[in-house]
């Protein structure tokens, strides 16, 4: 579903991505992980086209991002962190809007049914200056499912939700992987990973230093069967003394040669 | 002074994060300057070497600075009155900077420092110029150049002193629940009603002079010179300067310093009583507004969508917010009462014969042309950065950059239009036009607002700023200046083109087929190619730049 090949993203002087490879496969909830600064939310950006990559290619549902943006565009849903939405228009008129955008001209009753499944109905026709956050993060994810995404992007998706809203949420991230969606989720939130994720990619540094289900993980850093995802994650991201991560290199190196096989 | 400091760090990193469009946008500024400088210059020794008025010179030039210090306050109040408000309470940044234990009238006095940069910094780039040369004409000694220039400066910051003042107050008495826009629409109200009175003092009259009567022109001169307006600041503001050419210090740059810093102090003494309360008070929102349509889609929406697709459902978003934001609806208040100006300013104008109102017709054409850039720079040229933080989404949605900039310049066009071809079909009545010039002036003016129009959204979209701390910044960036710069040599082009019918006008006033002739479609299609280009090359051009753009 998200393929990609050799990315890289420069700002100026700082490597925020170095050489990425990454493939997704569709029906399945990947969760990218990392410090801050590893370059998960920049990778994002760059699939989603709020970045140009400085090198490298991504395809969305066979589609270029870079020479075929509006059809890669047409097949991917994104909720970030922080959704900023036009103060002055109502929930149902910016689902509207982005409807419209896509070219849905009927498309209330879905819009209806969004709002209803998201617990906005009550708050549809209020101005979004008055919602909280938490309000409209939901509202990012009504606009994001609206074109019916088959790869659906979210940038720490918890962020500002209450407790209904966590659990809605990884809901519905079962739900479109079950659909043979693919989900693809940042987050610090290393239980929430642990709970829905089918696979789970680690980042530092601009790179991807570990990829694979929880079990190819333990087994990759020679951990036994009950250690958490938060272990594993400080194992694999803390240097040690040399500099190195702390997973074992031939193990490792023999997870990530399989996402290279899968991409081949 | 850390807050000022931090924030001109901010700008000049922004300013030199594009070199190239800074070093055009100064080269554009320094050679209008030099252009105001020499023709002040040459102005003032042309005046002081004039037979017969010699004498009454001084007193014809002091008059003149006298104008200039007038109009530029007022302008200033003007910008003052329609920024204060979203300066002073509705910037983005106060939510961080009130929230630090700074005290809130420090933090005032730099939004306040803000809102004189912007609303006081072109008319004060304009002065200066004209003040150096007046200054180089007359061999001024030091002293005037910076008694005149602090004079200056002094002067500027009364109506910003005043607007800040009043916006204090109407924040604090505003009904609660819907402080920002009540507040917001009656200081443009009063922005526009300023613009109104000033011209209710009806100037004209002293020009009720006969063109060819040179007699008239030195009697006019004369009178002009005996005008002396004391009690009001720019006559403080000119007394000071011209004292200081011999090397006087004149009592009225004190009486401009003094009031201008018990101005400050009482402002501060009022933010630090006000606010900060006011601050909180505005961001109270009324209970939320409700919009009900029974959840279906209005058929005009649905309509533009059809028609437009992506760009009709932009439209259609941009005029929900343009009607509900008094940011943005507030503006045609201010258009109206622009509007309301140069017609009542037309009709005033005494025009004894046909030839006079026709020569009056050629030049009301140029006059629309600034007109028409003048608000294209505050309606059209931020058009795209308003989508500021909600950018992300257009970003992310299937839609080209090029439907975005279409929106916007659908949007817009339909306000330009009614505004120039309003003003020029009143000028053809007013004025009485010839033929030719009846039809030419409307059309021009049509002409100008659609080739101003795409230069403002296209320019507006190849220099974006999504993140400002409130949108009259905008207006201000080095894009928006080579936009100024680019709007006046079209305005000249469109001038000159349209100086062969206008000539034909004045020479043959009865001809009514100048259109249809071989030369009248010829002019025709130079005006159209050249607004073709004007609005169709920068839409493209911001659009190839919006595709290309990250935040």
């Amino acid at each position: 579903m998200l393929e990609v090949s050799n990315l890289t993203k420069r700002y100026g002087r700082t490597l925020a991505v170095d050489g990425l490879d990454l493939i997704t496969r569709p029906g399945e909830v990947l969760a990218l992980l990392g410090p801050n600064g590893a370059g998960k939310t920049t990778t994002i950006r760059c699939a989603t086209g709020l970045a140009r990559p400085t090198s490298g290619r991504i395809r969305i549902a066979g589609h270029d991002v870079a020479t075929e943006p509006l059809a890669a565009k047409a097949a991917t849903g994104f909720v970030p962190d922080r959704a900023w939405f036009y103060p002055k228009v109502t929930a149902r008129e910016l689902l509207r809007y982005v409807a419209g955008i896509r070219r849905q001209v009927n498309a209330d009753a879905r819009i209806a049914g969004l709002l209803e499944r998201f617990r906005l109905s009550r708050h549809a026709d209020a101005l979004i200056e008055s919602y909280s956050h938490g309000m409209r993060q939901r509202l990012a994810f009504c606009a994001a499912l609206l074109g019916d995404p088959r790869l659906f992007v979210s940038d720490e998706p918890m962020v500002g939700l209450d407790v209904q809203g966590h659990r809605e949420v990884k809901k519905l991230f079962r739900e479109l992987a079950a659909d043979g969606r693919t989900v693809i989720l940042t987050t610090h939130t290393l239980a929430v990973a642990e709970e829905i994720a089918d696979r789970i990619a680690v980042m530092d540094q601009g790179r991807l230093i570990a990829l694979g289900t929880m079990a190819e993980l333990r087994a990759a850093t020679a951990q036994g069967d009950t250690v958490s995802l938060e272990d594993l994650f400080l194992l694999l991201t803390e240097p040690s003394d040399e500099g190195a991560t702390a997973a074992d290199p031939g193990a490792m190196s023999a997870v990530n040669e399989r996402v290279s096989g899968e991409r081949r | 002074m850390t807050l000022v400091g931090l924030r001109l760090r901010g700008t000049l990193r922004s300013l030199t994060a594009r070199p190239v469009w800074l070093v055009g946008a100064l080269l554009l500024l320094g050679g209008v300057t030099y252009g105001a400088y020499r023709g002040v210059r040459a102005g003032v020794e042309w005046l002081y070497a004039y037979p017969l008025i010699d004498t009454i010179a001084p007193a014809v030039t002091q008059r003149s600075l006298e104008g200039l210090f007038l109009m530029l306050m007022a302008a200033v109040l003007f910008s003052v009155l329609v920024a204060s408000i979203g300066t002073l309470y509705g910037s983005d940044d106060l939510e961080f900077l009130l929230a630090h234990p700074t005290s809130s009238a420090r933090i005032f006095g730099m939004k306040v420092v803000e809102l004189f940069v912007n609303a006081a910094g072109l008319p004060l780039l304009f002065t200066m110029p004209v003040l150096a040369g007046v200054g180089a004409a007359l061999d001024a000694p030091p002293l005037f150049y910076l008694a005149s220039t602090l004079a200056a400066v002094a002067l500027y910051s009364l109506p910003v002193t005043l607007g800040s003042l009043l916006a204090l107050v109407l924040v604090r008495f505003s009904p609660a629940g819907r402080v920002r826009e009540v507040a917001t629409a009656v200081s443009i109200s009063a922005a526009a009603a300023a613009l109104l009175g000033l011209r209710a003092l009806r100037p004209e009259q002293l020009l009720r002079l006969d063109p060819e009567d040179t007699e008239a022109f030195e009697t006019f001169l004369t009178a002009f010179a005996r005008l002396e307006i004391g009690w009001l600041p720019p006559a403080w503001a000119t007394n000071a300067s011209w004292a200081a050419l011999d090397g006087r210090l004149h009592t009225g740059l004190m009486v401009l310093l003094l009031v201008g810093g018990l101005g400050l102090v009482v402002t501060g003494v009022l933010a630090r009583l006000a606010f900060a309360r006011g601050w909180v008070r505005s961001l109270d929102a009324a209970p939320a507004v409700r919009h009900r349509r029974g959840g279906r889609a209005p058929a005009w929406e649905k309509l533009l969508v059809r028609l437009l697709g992506a760009a009709g459902a932009i439209v259609a978003k941009d005029v929900r917010v343009f009607t509900r934001d008094v940011q943005q609806w507030s503006q045609v208040i201010v258009l109206a009462a622009l509007a309301g100006v140069y017609f009542v300013s037309l009709s005033a104008i005494p025009v004894p014969t046909q030839q006079f109102r026709d020569v009056m017709g050629a030049m009301n054409i140029a006059f629309v042309s600034f007109i028409v850039a003048g608000v294209a720079l505050r309606m059209a040229y931020p058009s795209v950065s308003y989508e500021g933080g909600s950018y992300w989404l257009l970003q992310t949605q299937p839609v080209r950059p090029r439907e975005l900039v279409l929106a916007k310049f659908l949007f817009v066009l339909p306000l330009m239009v009614s505004l120039a071809v309003g003003l020029g079909v009143a000028a053809g009545r007013v004025l009485d036009l010839s033929p030719t010039l009846a039809f030419g002036a409307p059309l021009a003016a049509g002409f100008s607002a659609l080739g101003l129009t795409g230069l403002a959204v296209g320019m507006g979209a190849a220099h974006p700023r999504f993140k400002y701390t409130n949108p009259n910044e905008l207006a201000m960036t080095p894009g928006a200046l080579a936009f100024m710069g680019l709007a006046l040599v079209y305005a000249t082009v469109v001038t000159l083109i349209l100086a062969r019918p206008a000539w034909t006008a004045l020479r043959q006033p009865s001809v009514t087929a100048y259109w249809s002739s071989a030369e009248g479609l010829l002019v025709l299609a130079a005006l159209a190619g050249l607004t073709l280009v004007a609005a169709v090359v920068p839409l493209w051009h911001g659009a190839r730049h919006l595709a290309r753009h990250e935040e």
